[in-house]
């Protein structure tokens, strides 16, 4: 998610860039904070970026992302349920409720309505 | 070295004492083993014993989920405008639809399920809001305010669980009925400022931070905050903190 939210950042300006810069922020947070849990197991986070068509503006561009961050939270909620600690499954668990809220925003703020949620 | 006899007579005696002794004592005794006390002595009962269960828990979350669908059906939560009407429809719809996963949770673990809202948060936070969104000259904007704080503690309150809950499936299955609520409070948020704009947190002209989609600190349980109500005075409005659940409103 960081490097596909890099290849976002360099597609708008403005507001819009501010925007995809925060979520980008979180992510590389999330993978910080996973790799600190996890120490000489986290593995090195992927560079590639997922598939994205960087044109057609800023609605175009976070409706797909909005659909990697719903894969995210599902792949998240899916890993919570074979997480035995609780200090991890409490990391996992702060994480869904961010990401949660990445799709929602990118949704709503290019124009979708609630029922679209 | 004196030996002493044990005559009946003196036995006699010495019993006749020590048996005036004993109920001498009795009389001074009592049943209590505390300090000496003067006055009434009124009786305590112990609290029962309260065990913190994932079945309490899915107790407590259709707690919340049922406050947020009492909270949201006032008729004061009317007061907004078209729009938000009809984004509380679909709310409401998303808690009902989150009790009707929880109920399943509850009776396989051997509980039985809670069909109110959650009674120390009715009390300390709805009832207060609801009055000050009555008294309001800004109902349409206070409206939207609550209901922002309101879906994010919901939220929080499945984060929070996740930690006091044994099972790890279950903790999955909660944080999966904390995503609606996570959605609802960014679209809540978004009605106050739209647009990739109202995504990062910020400041106003003023320096006071504007309601955006995603928080200042992610994953935080801090308390969720709304400013509602007339305007004092002073200038001021009262602010209704909101907070998880904690022991004192589990729905045991």
């Amino acid at each position: 998610m960081v490097a596909t939210y890099v290849a976002a950042v360099g597609a708008v300006t403005g507001d819009d860039k501010a925007a995809f810069l925060t979520i980008h922020g979180h992510h590389v947070a999330y993978v910080e904070s996973l790799s600190a849990f996890l120490g000489t197991e986290a593995a090195t986070p992927s560079g590639t970026p997922l598939a994205l068509t960087t044109t057609g503006g800023y609605s175009a561009i976070a409706a797909q992302l909005a659909a990697h961050e719903k894969a995210t939270e599902q792949a998240h909620i899916d890993g919570l349920s074979r997480i035995q600690g609780l200090d991890a499954a409490g990391l996992v668990a702060s994480i869904i409720t961010v990401v949660a809220r990445h799709r929602a925003a990118l949704l709503v703020s290019s124009g979708a309505d609630a029922s679209a949620l | 070295m004196t030996t002493q006899k044990i005559s009946r007579r003196t036995l006699i005696s010495q019993g006749g004492a020590l048996a005036a002794a004993g109920v001498v004592l009795a009389a001074c005794g009592s049943e209590s083993s505390g300090l000496a006390r003067v006055g009434l002595s009124p009786s305590t009962t112990a609290l029962p014993e309260a065990h913190v269960s994932d079945v309490v828990l899915l107790r407590t979350a259709q707690s919340v989920e049922n406050l947020a669908v009492a909270a949201l059906t006032d008729p004061v939560m009317a007061n907004g405008n078209s729009a938000t009407k009809a984004a509380i429809e679909v709310f409401v719809a998303g808690h009902r639809a989150n009790l009707a996963a929880i109920a399943p949770l509850v009776a396989e673990r051997g509980g039985t399920g809670f069909d109110k809202p959650n009674t120390r948060m009715m009390k300390n936070y709805v009832a207060g809001a609801v009055a000050l969104i009555e008294g309001s000259d800004q109902q349409e904007a206070d409206v939207i305010a609550f209901a922002h704080a309101l879906e994010g503690v919901v939220a929080a309150t499945y984060q929070a669980f996740v930690s006091w809950t044994s099972e790890p499936a279950l903790r999955a299955a909660m944080m999966s009925l904390a995503v609606k609520p996570s959605y609802y409070a960014v679209a809540l948020a978004q009605m106050v400022s739209p647009g990739s704009k109202g995504i990062s947190p910020g400041v106003d002209e003023a320096g006071n931070p504007v309601v955006s989609a995603l928080p200042t600190k992610y994953g935080s349980l801090a308390s969720f905050e709304a400013t509602i109500g007339k305007v004092t005075e002073a200038g001021a409005r009262t602010v209704v903190s909101m907070e998880t659940p904690s022991l004192n409103s589990l729905e045991y």
